[in-house]
């Protein structure tokens, strides 16, 4: 590092540091990411059938050993409100169990004994306590049948020819990575955009302000400028990065969550191998950009362009998370893919052993290294100086 | 001393500079006087570096611009057709910012800042963001930006272009002392005014073509004409100066 070049870092630092827009962008996105994940997570969270659920009964008198079996099985039962059906309609209950009067006559008379469960299936979310009600009720009347069977003599196996059982091998941390789907999303983007503002600043900006001439008259190599002016980028990434990641780790942390019983705590080494992921990414990207802004007519165009292009690297993550797509191996060794992959892979909680992270690491590096050597050169054409 | 050896350059189908040659001398101040378009930022722009010549040379102190750019500009002060600052620094982060990119120590680059404000009478805004300073004050910083590594040589494109009346006495003044202090100072313009004013030297350039060179007393004896301005309308030709 030479000193012209960390004279470069210093003045580009400082003017980034005083331009709003370019703290903002930084800023901006650490807050908006975590937030995003907060709600999808308490999404989720809602509608996970782990948990007491409150279930309004009408009539539970009428049916005390009914009751009782609900209550055994994690049901609070509560008081229903005057008028069930309209609070359903309106949204201010869920469902509800209606038990009529003569529930108790029936059942004694072994005949089937009518219960109703009101709810309203066009409303989000109400889906899945009904079919945990239902569920319930269906286990509590074969349990009966089978009783009843048995005082008469006859096996209750005798009626079930076909047992289903499921098994569902999904761990906790698998489940917890569907929920945190889009979480390498956000964190890719943070490494994206925290410093595309002082990327193009810095480049299509300097030009269009007339003062990249003056820039060049001086004494300077052309790669101790683009170096000096890459690491003021890669600061404000890195505090992008860093903002974001901690803000993640927060939210994941967080006692609500918690108690929801989704099992997505994020571990602190976890986090610190995140980062490490993100590490080259956050080195990448701003050379990348200050190559493609050098091409841009104006700084609005740089940032048009780069804005689109951002989304390019977001497709392979879309997949990744969504759909059930199985990266190939070569995937790890192409930079921005790669990240993606471990990142899922971490996430999964398959860490990837250190040889693919270096890998990885050292093509992104790699890349970068590449970019910044294009721009230098780039600074020595005239068109591109002057912008023709 | 700056050299300029039969310089040529053309942007695709048009020919920008033809054929310019002069030498710029220590200890004097030479003009490069031409209209419009006549060729005289992209003969500046060769000689300190920005652009390559398709032939020809530009040669600072013996240095070929276009072998050693950065040696050419290391002896070069420059101060360019655009004053290209950056708003949210203020006077003084923008020479000191300069002489680091020169190359001066951080001790070096405070001391030669601080002197310069002084000089060019900058103490009033020396700590203040440049955006929304006058183009008097813009220049100042550029000039002192172009001064701060105190070079041998200095190339001025337009030095006093927009400025009041005060603002272009004293860069005058400035021009003026850098050339009685031995420094080689080149600047253009198309203000006759400024060539009687301060030059030694005066090189006129016409559809990218030194068509004459001499002292500002020589070049009316010469063209048979009593003044500077008779003088120089006959040399770019009539047509071409009314013209554009």
């Amino acid at each position: 590092m030479t000193a012209k070049a960390l004279a470069v870092f210093a003045k580009e630092a400082l003017d980034a540091a005083r331009d709003r827009r370019s703290l903002m962008s930084a800023l901006s996105f650490a807050l908006f990411g975590p937030l995003v994940l907060a709600m999808a997570l308490t999404t989720v969270a809602k509608t996970s059938d782990d948990g007491p659920l409150k279930l309004a009964v009408a009539g539970a008198g009428n049916a005390p050993s009914l009751i009782h079996y609900l209550e055994q099985n994690g049901v609070e039962v509560a008081q229903p409100p005057t008028d069930i059906q309209a609070a359903v309609r309106s949204g201010d209950l869920k469902l509800a169990l209606v038990i009529p009067r003569d529930y108790g006559k029936d059942f004694r008379a072994s005949r089937p004994a009518r219960v109703e469960l009101v709810h309203d299936a066009s409303r989000l979310g109400s889906s899945a306590p009904v079919r945990r009600v239902e569920k319930l009720l269906e286990r509590y009347s074969s349990q009966v049948a089978g009783l009843r069977l048995s005082a008469r003599g006859i096996s209750p196996e005798v009626v079930s020819p076909v047992r289903l059982s499921e098994v569902d091998l999904s761990s906790a941390a698998s489940r917890a990575a569907f929920a945190l789907a889009t979480f390498p999303i956000f964190l890719l983007m943070a490494a994206f955009i925290g410093g595309m503002n002082v990327a193009i600043d810095t480049t299509a900006g300097e030009r269009e302000r007339g003062s990249l001439e003056t820039l060049l008259v001086h004494a300077v190599p052309r790669l101790d400028l683009v170096t000096g002016k890459w690491m003021a980028a890669v600061l404000f990434n890195l505090f992008a990065v860093l903002l974001t990641l901690l803000f993640s780790f927060l939210v994941l942390r967080w006692d609500r969550l918690q108690k929801m019983d989704i099992p997505v705590a994020l571990s602190v080494d976890d986090a610190l191998r995140l980062l490490a992921l993100l590490l080259p990414l956050a080195l990448l990207a701003p050379a990348l950009q200050m190559l493609i802004a050098l091409f841009a007519r104006s700084f609005k165009e740089a940032q048009t362009q780069l804005s689109l292009l951002m989304l390019l690297p977001m497709i392979p993550g879309l997949l990744l998370s969504f759909q059930s797509f199985e990266p190939k191996p070569w995937m790890r060794a192409v930079p921005i893919l790669a990240q993606q992959v471990l990142m899922r892979d971490l996430l999964y909680g398959k860490a990837a052993a250190p040889a693919v992270q270096a890998l990885t690491a050292g093509a992104t590096v790699a890349l970068t290294v590449v970019c910044i050597a294009i721009t230098a050169r780039l600074l020595r054409h005239e068109r591109i100086v002057l912008g023709r | 001393m700056i050299e300029a050896q039969g310089l040529y350059k053309c942007f695709g189908k048009t020919v920008a500079v033809e054929d310019v040659s002069f030498t710029a001398r220590d200890g004097s101040v030479t003009a490069l006087l031409g209209p419009n378009g006549a060729g005289k930022t992209t003969s500046l722009r060769m000689l300190y570096g920005l652009l390559q010549p398709d032939s020809g040379q530009a040669v600072v102190d013996g240095t070929v611009a276009a072998a050693d750019p950065l040696a050419a500009q290391q002896r070069l002060g420059v101060l360019p057709d655009a004053p290209g600052l950056y708003g949210r620094l203020t006077a003084r982060e923008h020479l000191r910012y300069a002489a680091r990119l020169q190359g001066l120590s951080a001790g070096e680059a405070e001391a030669r800042t601080a002197a310069l404000i002084e000089r060019l009478g900058m103490e009033g805004i020396a700590d203040r963001r440049s955006a929304g300073f006058s183009q008097g004050e813009r220049r100042k910083i550029a000039l002192g930006r172009a001064l701060i590594h105190d070079p041998q040589n200095v190339v001025l494109d337009e030095p006093t272009n927009g400025l009041d009346v005060p603002s272009t006495r004293a860069m005058r003044s400035y021009v003026r002392e850098l050339a009685d202090g031995g420094k080689c100072v080149l600047f253009s313009t198309h203000i006759l005014q400024e060539v009687s004013a301060v030059c030694d030297r005066v090189v006129i350039i016409a559809r990218g073509r030194v068509v004459a060179e001499g002292t500002p007393e020589e070049l009316p004896a010469r063209t048979g004409k009593t003044n500077l301005e008779d003088a120089f309308v006959q040399l770019i030709g009539t047509e071409e100066g009314l013209g554009t």
